[in-house]
């Protein structure tokens, strides 16, 4: 029984305080999975990484680094590295961009204002696999709808076999990717958007200023921690987006819609050369975690302000 | 195989059983040890638009690869009609370059005299000169719907049963989709090609079933193998699934003299499966890879398969 | 009066305009679902199916395993669930409201944990699933599941934990309460939208997962519904209006949860950023 009263943020932390105890002991069945099933195997591919491996996971002989210099020296590597930031960044950018444009309508009132909303969550909300599965069917060239109404609509004359040819596969994932990531980033701005105080915008433009300057003085400034979390979330999960290169290209044709995530899965699964995946495992979680200290940085900043 | 745990079968069989088996079908034959058994086989041919053929006054199937050409730039008409269909997405199955290889006497690997493989020679003429093939019905002589490397075999597959192309290389499961989406056209089948002043070498994909060296009542196994592969169990299992016989003796059964199971009959003598080594599926993958690149122009044929066979062969050493 | 009229027009094309963007390839599953298999591979297609082929509907259902898929996806997503609300309810409230040694540490690391993605450890999980003798199996996926949404839900529900003023519980404590009557008789039935809203993202999140059970699952009949329909456009010939109907029945169950929790959803992810 805790009769603990001092006010929160005085209260002394001790190691064996028996507020601290209570805290282990609630925590204690979380940790001990959390430790077999995830920081263990983290640790295991480390291990992994810096080993000559078998067919079936084995460690066989410790070679440190080789691993990394043979995938340093790999060409391969470092264009599906490079392809995995192009990714990230092009996708984040149209998402958080178009996320804001959508978001920035929806708050206007209008009726049917809710309807739309909920419709607009529709890509996020459906399983990623599935939503995958309907837009490889929509790709089709010869029996897919999609070619069709741009055919018809004289939007795109002769479009392209979409899943066929490297460059306009890249495209074609991306957009998949940036059509599931949309709602989330109009969803999450929107929320921003409703709790910045209306008197700001009702004083602003007593001042006579525009649209335009409303919006970059109040909104922006007002949004910058949303925007952060969003993007970062956003990073975080586009650079491994496993699902839908899997299923639209599974990183074809000929590897050139590979991102790091589908390049590991390869090596690991289909060619079952486990060290090599492991080491690149190690350099995805290296890039991902100087992206969040980076992030982290921003972020604690704006907290002070 | 090398992980020990499938069992030879050769000795617990009947002669009698082993010898009613098509020896092309006896695919699992590793170093000259016998490991599985067939189950079923799906020996490959050629389908082609008998009504279109007519039309242009071409008398029958192509018989040779040269043939084949000549045939699909008579019947080409863009964009709605295509000669002859390719397959040029990564696919678990090398179908559509193993028919080309194999017409022109090539193969995956030399086979040493003890039955294991050795070098990859898909780089040899015989490889390059099936896949310059292929190139240029697609790159060159466009007789090929356009976009190759869009299509997976079973894409291929949809594009000839909606009528817009006039040959395919395909297995027995097509005669069954025509029938099923009630295709109006008329087709006929022919022999895989060969290529001018080569043999002709199928290629047949076996199913198979094996006993592992864990199984505790390996007499029992082998009855229940005797059992399965008697003709009528085998009759029924074969009608159900569309394939061709195993057995010869149930080859020699009336159901089977339909057209097309002669043609898959006839196509058995000379057919050779794929190579049974661990590395198959990243050889696969290597090789789809060499494929497409030369579809796509980043590579020449020669380029590329000569890179694909040295990867082979380093990780076959690894 | 005359220009407010105009933006409300150009408000409303503009909607219009994103949901047909946004919505097609729903509309494309629609109008491929509801055709016979004739007329899904005519080309060019067209958008209106000549009769409406409701028979797919049901027929898929004969024709597929789906209603096997159906409940082996339920299994894992409650299954997953269900640990995840036992163990993360006292893992998030530890964090939320009670000062230890390392607190700040193990929040950062929930979020580095983020980023490790399963990729990166499926590749031992497969290992260490094949020495427990757990591959192939249902179970194998429930625990995974329940480890990687927890180290979010954990996230979320301090979030929402930590919207509770701390003054309702200290008055609760010096009237004898014990902390775990606090728990569950203050701060649960304040937090209930928060915890309702962690415990379907979790649902959700299993019932979508596809890479684990792509590399976990090998038997027909254990698969869920990511990895069965996805197993079904490997075939030697896909019937896509079968699939697109059955692809319609998997994700309807997900978008209706989703649409119940997405208001509170948004509030957590966003979490700090927003006051209020």
């Amino acid at each position: 029984m805790n009769k603990d009263l001092t006010p929160y943020s005085k209260r002394k932390t001790t190691f064996w305080s028996t507020e601290s105890m209570l805290a282990y002991l609630l925590l204690l069945p979380c940790m001990a999975i959390l430790i077999a099933f995830m920081f263990y195997p983290i640790v295991y591919v480390f291990l992994m990484s810096m080993y000559k491996t078998n067919r079936i996971g084995m460690l066989v002989r410790f070679i440190g680094t080789g691993n990394f210099r043979t995938l340093f020296n790999t060409r391969e590597f470092w264009e599906v590295t490079i392809r995995s930031v192009i990714w990230t960044v092009l996708a984040v950018s149209v998402k958080t961009l178009v996320g804001l444009a959508i978001a920035l309508l929806l708050n206007v009132d209008f009726k049917g204002r809710k309807l739309a909303r909920t419709l607009v969550i529709l890509p996020w909300a459906s399983s990623v696999p599935v939503s995958a599965m309907l837009w490889q069917w929509t790709y089709n060239y010869d029996f897919g709808l999609l070619n069709y109404t741009l055919k018809i609509t004289g939007l795109w004359k002769n479009p392209p076999h979409w899943l066929g040819y490297p460059l306009s596969a890249f495209f074609a994932n991306l957009y998949v990717d940036i059509w599931i990531g949309i709602p989330f980033m109009a969803l999450v701005f929107l929320a921003g958007l409703q709790s910045i105080p209306p008197n700001l915008y009702e004083a602003a433009q007593v001042d006579g200023t525009n649209l335009w300057q409303k919006f970059y003085y109040i909104t922006l400034p007002l949004l910058k921690p949303v925007l952060l979390i969003a993007t970062l979330l956003s990073s975080l999960w586009t650079f491994n987006d496993f699902n839908v290169i899997y299923i639209l290209t599974k990183g074809g044709p000929v590897n050139s819609t590979d991102i790091l995530i589908t390049f590991i899965y390869k090596y690991a699964f289909t060619f079952l050369k486990f060290g090599p995946a492991s080491a690149m495992a190690v350099v995805t979680f290296a890039i991902l975690l100087v992206l969040s200290l980076i992030y982290a940085r921003f972020y604690f900043k704006i907290e002070r302000e | 195989m090398k992980v020990g745990a499938v069992e030879p079968i050769e000795k617990y069989l009947s002669k009698k059983l082993l010898d009613n088996i098509e020896p092309g079908a006896m695919e699992a034959r590793i170093n000259n040890i016998l490991y599985a058994l067939p189950v079923a086989i799906g020996p490959r041919f050629l389908y082609y638009r008998t009504d279109v053929f007519q039309k242009y006054g071409i008398a029958g199937p192509p018989d040779t690869f040269e043939e084949m050409l000549a045939d699909a730039q008579k019947i080409n008409n863009p964009p709605n009609f295509y000669g002859v269909g390719m397959s040029g997405k990564k696919y678990t199955e090398l179908t559509e370059f193993a028919y080309y290889l194999l017409g022109n006497d090539g193969y995956f690997f030399k086979i040493n005299p003890d039955g294991s493989y050795g070098k990859c020679r898909i780089n040899d003429e015989a490889g390059v000169g099936a896949l310059t093939f292929m190139n240029d019905l697609v790159n060159k002589y466009k007789v090929t719907e356009p976009g190759v490397t869009a299509y997976t075999r079973d894409e291929v597959q949809d594009l000839f049963v909606s009528g817009k192309l006039g040959i395919m290389l395909s297995g027995a499961f097509t005669e069954s989709i025509l029938k099923q989406r009630g295709a109006t056209f008329k087709w006929g089948y022919g022999l895989i090609p060969h290529f001018a002043g080569k043999h002709r070498h199928a290629l047949v994909i076996t199913d198979s079933i094996m006993m592992f060296k864990a199984s505790k009542n390996k007499k029992a196994a082998a009855k229940f193998l005797e059992f399965f592969y008697q003709d009528k169990w085998r009759f029924e299992f074969d009608k159900l699934v569309g394939f061709p016989p195993v057995l010869k003796s149930v080859g020699k059964l009336p159901y089977f003299q339909a057209p097309i199971y002669k043609v898959m009959v006839e196509s058995m003598p000379g057919a050779k499966g794929w190579p049974l080594i661990p590395e198959w599926a990243e050889c696969n993958d290597i090789i789809w890879d060499a494929i497409g690149a030369t579809f796509l122009g980043q590579k020449t044929p020669k380029q590329a398969l000569d890179e694909a066979a040295a990867k082979i062969d380093r990780i076959r050493e690894e | 009066m005359k220009q407010k009229n105009r933006g409300k027009i150009v408000i409303y094309i503009l909607t219009i305009i994103v949901l047909l963007i946004l919505l097609f390839p729903f509309f494309v599953a629609l109008s491929t679902a509801l055709k016979p298999l004739k007329e899904v591979y005519t080309s060019p297609p067209h958008w209106i199916p000549h009769k409406l082929w409701w028979r797919n509907f049901t027929d898929v259902w004969i024709k597929y395993p789906l209603a096997q898929y159906f409940v082996n996806s339920f299994i894992i997503a409650s299954g997953a669930t269900v640990f995840n609300i036992i163990l993360c309810i006292p893992a998030a409230y530890a964090v939320s409201r009670l000062k230890f040694y390392g607190r700040r540490t193990l929040l950062f690391s929930f979020l580095v944990v983020q980023m490790f993605s399963p990729i990166i450890v499926v590749i031992s999980l497969f290992k260490i699933f094949a020495k427990l003798g757990l591959v192939d199996t249902l179970s194998s996926l429930i625990i995974v599941n329940t480890v990687f949404t927890l180290a979010f839900s954990i996230w979320m529900l301090n979030g929402y934990f930590s919207t509770i003023p701390i003054e309702i519980e200290e008055a609760a404590l010096i009237d004898g309460c014990t902390r775990l009557k606090t728990i569950t008789r203050i701060i649960l039935p304040i937090a209930l939208p928060g915890v309702v809203t962690t415990l379907i993202y979790t649902f959700i999140t299993a019932w979508n997962e596809f890479m684990f059970a792509l590399t976990l699952i090998n038997t027909a009949a254990k698969r869920p519904l990511t990895l069965g329909l996805y197993d079904l456009v490997g075939r030697w010939e896909v019937q896509w209006q079968y699939l697109t109907a059955a692809s319609l029945f998997a994700i309807a169950p997900v978008i209706i949860l989703f649409i119940l929790i997405e208001k509170q959803l948004v509030k957590g992810l966003a979490g700090g950023a927003i006051k209020g």
